[in-house]
């Protein structure tokens, strides 16, 4: 026994002292000649092993990704959130753009007003804006959006806010002009805060269904040609002396993020 | 020398798969069976030939893994000479949770010694600081190196009471 483990202890030092040396040749590069084509053979071999086993790893990696379901949610929710800033400042970029382009044509009237808050409930809205009278916002000025699509009129000024009233709102009077050929006004009404309809059309007029409905200009403040929405159904009775015609609003006009309002004269007003 | 050859080819198999299949792997995946084999030799005290197997093994890691031959290769018969002291002093009864533990403490061993190995290398190289140790990663390879350990040991069990009814039975029919 004694003389087996001191053959070991032999063959231990033995070994230790040549891996020694060996390194040291190999550090130096002795044995470059000799290491060079052994290394190769092995890295040959080795790499369809190591392939193998990074494939195996991004499995493994698909594999504990896709087992955890709260992993993928906060992913889904951070891209939800992601995707609704960005779709926000799209649609912010594109008011501003129309904005700018509207200002361009009409020339430096009007004031560019961001909407803070929109209040109330579907028979009585208001919109909020970030402009008062110290910018020369006054009551009864129209509030517009994009290229000319009139929001509402301003019903009250503070020093640097204002309420507009939409279109919309059950309480809201706007004189308007059907574009027909008979060019058709009448006085536009808001429906409840969900629609809008002229009423009181002579049967004589001919207003038909996609005709366009613009300010006339009658109103004192309000300039012609703001455009105010489409014909939808015009309703009309034989009894009846006057036809209602049902407008649909523009979309950019129901929920805007920037309006602008028009600074009339005090000779326009 | 048969016996030699053979294990020593297995000894290259082994450490050519760990260097290069286990070592792409999660670090929990980077088991040793390399070692497993050499302990597995001390077991039976067969001293030599896992001393034999230790240096192929590790010569291989470092043809694979190094730039030069050496770390790997001083490392692993390190870990055999711990593994056959530890064997005599340590876990010297022959029996299943003493053959696991000695794997344990082997694979403990050479662990620290990669790791030394590696600390030295990087801040001789790159500069780059190594990851603690020991890490989770560690536990999790310790845990699949008892399992196989386990397998191993099963297998081979398995393997001499097949050959030993082999051996019996062909001499029954002599």
């Amino acid at each position: 026994m004694a003389r087996y483990g001191s053959d070991n202890r032999r063959l231990v030092v033995g070994l230790a002292v040549g891996a020694l040396v060996f390194s040291a040749l190999a550090a130096s590069g002795a044995l470059t000649t000799i290491s060079r084509p052994v290394t190769r053979a092995f890295l040959t071999l080795a790499g369809p092993l190591h392939g193998a086993g990074a494939a195996m790893s991004g499995w493994f990696g698909r594999l504990a990704a896709g087992c955890d379901p709260e992993d993928w949610r906060g992913k889904y929710e951070e891209l939800k959130t992601e995707q609704a800033k960005l779709l926000a400042l799209a649609a912010e970029n594109a008011s501003l753009k129309e904005a700018v382009a509207y200002r361009e044509t009409a020339g430096t009237n009007v004031v560019t007003a961001r909407v803070v808050n929109e209040s109330g409930d579907d028979y009585s809205r208001a919109i909020i804006i970030d402009r008062g009278s110290a910018d020369g916002l006054v009551v009864g000025q129209p509030a517009i959006t994009g290229n000319g699509i009139i929001v509402g009129k301003i019903i009250d000024v503070g020093a640097n806010s204002a309420v507009i009233q939409p279109l919309t709102d059950s309480r809201s009077r706007l004189a308007v002009t059907v574009q027909n050929t008979q060019e058709t006004i009448g006085v536009l009404e808001g429906e409840r805060g969900l629609g809008l309809i002229i009423s009181l059309i002579p049967q004589a007029e001919t207003v038909l269904e996609g005709d366009t409905v613009i300010t006339s200009g009658l109103e004192p403040g309000i300039p012609r040609g703001l455009t105010v929405g489409i014909v939808g159904k015009v309703t009309a009775s034989t009894q009846d002396p006057f036809q209602t015609a049902s407008i649909q609003p523009f979309k950019a006009s129901l929920h805007p993020t920037y309006v602008q309002v028009v600074r009339t004269t005090a000779t326009e007003r | 020398m048969l016996f030699e050859f053979f294990i020593v080819l297995a000894a290259v198999v082994l450490s050519l798969v760990e260097s290069s299949f286990l070592s792409a792997l999660p670090p929990g995946w980077n088991f040793t069976p390399s070692l497993i084999l050499i302990i597995g030799l001390i077991a039976v005290f067969r001293f030599r030939t896992a001393l034999i197997a230790a240096a192929a093994a590790g010569f291989v890691a470092d043809a694979v893994t190094s730039t030069f031959v050496g770390p790997h290769l001083v490392s692993a018969l390190v870990t055999a000479g711990a593994g056959w002291w530890l064997f005599t002093r340590v876990f010297a009864n022959p029996t299943l949770p003493s053959f696991l533990a000695m794997n344990a403490s082997v694979f403990a061993v050479h662990r620290s010694l990669a790791y030394l190995v590696r600390t030295a290398g990087d801040s001789l190289t790159v500069g780059a600081v190594s990851p603690p140790w020991p890490s989770l990663a560690t536990f999790e390879a310790l845990l699949l190196q008892l399992l196989a350990a386990a397998a191993a040991l099963a297998i081979a069990r398995s393997a001499r009471r097949f050959l030993a009814a082999r051996f019996i039975f062909s001499g029954h029919a002599a």
